[in-house]
């Protein structure tokens, strides 16, 4: 199945694309954040990443489905 | 109410002369007073809220300058709670302003957040917003989260028992965070996330209803994008709510 990502702020840059489609057999978010982990290495430097699934945020046990969109934003501390 | 000085907001059919009554009954916490919580307050003060009670214990730095609104140069090593209460007067004597010293704690913070009807997240790290989150719940009060790094920013509206607080969806709940002057924050990015958050609270006491929804904003590119966040029945803070 095919799945979108949605790369925001700084993952956008370390990334190279605000966007980007993987395909993949895997079912659990969890699973998915690990192949973009290793393809972006630099994703791994945030100790946990805000994501949503069609817009949803969800926890990392989610269950994803054929064209869905992930998005993955840093969390932010600043003020 | 002075008609007059409020007359361009209350022509605005959002706000018309009911909302602005109720924003002059209103009492609101600003917790921090840097870039998003010094912006906040000065916008709530000149919209004309009844009473303000700002929190920081941090002194005035040659590096907040750039971005902090109120201070000036000759205010550097001054407490940002005692000029920012001198500048909150000037901006507008009719209201009260209560400046708190002190950097909020769950030693405090119930004391400080009890006689609020919301509050606003000025800070600056992930502990201090923690406490926020679980206080704001124990309590039932309404608060606006806001961060901001680089040139983009977050704002969320909480109303516990009825949105998705900080906890539900993954926000990290420990650690100081990265300093504005290592991580970068573009000005203008604070002062955007600051106008949303100051819309989204006026919003919510004129109307008492949000979905809580995040906003996300990044002023450079620039791109708008609205997050629908579902309530998390297994969240630890607001689960049994
Ligand atoms: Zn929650």
């Amino acid at each position: 199945m095919k799945v979108h990502i949605k790369y925001y702020a700084k993952y956008a840059d370390y990334a190279g694309t605000r966007m980007e489609d993987i395909e993949t057999d895997i079912i659990t978010l969890r699973d998915l954040l690990n192949i973009v982990r290793e393809r972006h290495p630099k994703l791994k430097e945030d100790r946990r990443s805000l994501i949503a699934i069609n817009d949803k945020f969800v926890g990392e046990e989610a269950q994803i489905s054929d064209g869905a969109t992930v998005s993955i934003f840093p969390p932010v501390s600043g003020g | 109410m002075q008609m007059e000085r409020y007359l361009s907001q209350v022509a605005v059919k959002e706000i018309f002369p009911s909302g602005q009554r109720i924003i002059e009954e209103s009492s609101i916490a600003v917790i921090g007073m840097g870039g998003t919580g010094s912006s906040i307050a000065e916008m709530f003060v000149r919209m004309g809220v009844g009473k303000i009670t700002i929190v920081d214990d941090d002194k005035i730095e040659p590096s907040n300058l750039n971005r902090q609104a109120m201070y000036k140069e000759d205010d550097i090593g001054l407490k940002k709670v005692d000029v920012a209460r001198t500048e909150l007067l000037r901006i507008n004597g009719e209201t009260q302003v209560n400046a708190i010293d002190k950097r909020l704690s769950f030693n405090n913070a119930d004391e400080i957040l009890s006689q609020v009807d919301l509050i606003m997240d000025g800070t600056d790290n992930y502990d201090a917003r923690n406490v926020i989150n679980v206080v704001s719940a124990r309590l039932r009060k309404p608060w606006i989260f806001t961060a901001v790094e680089g040139t983009f920013g977050y704002v969320k509206t909480i109303i516990p028992g009825k949105t998705s607080c900080l906890s539900c969806f993954g926000y990290p709940d420990r650690g100081e965070g990265v300093a504005c002057t290592i991580q970068g924050v573009v000005p203008t990015a604070i002062r955007a996330i600051s106008s949303l958050a100051v819309t989204s609270a006026i919003k919510f006491l004129i109307n008492r209803e949000s979905q809580g929804e995040l906003v996300y904003m990044d002023v450079w590119k620039p791109v708008l994008d609205i997050l629908p966040i579902p309530r998390n029945e297994e969240c630890k803070v607001c689960g049994n709510l």
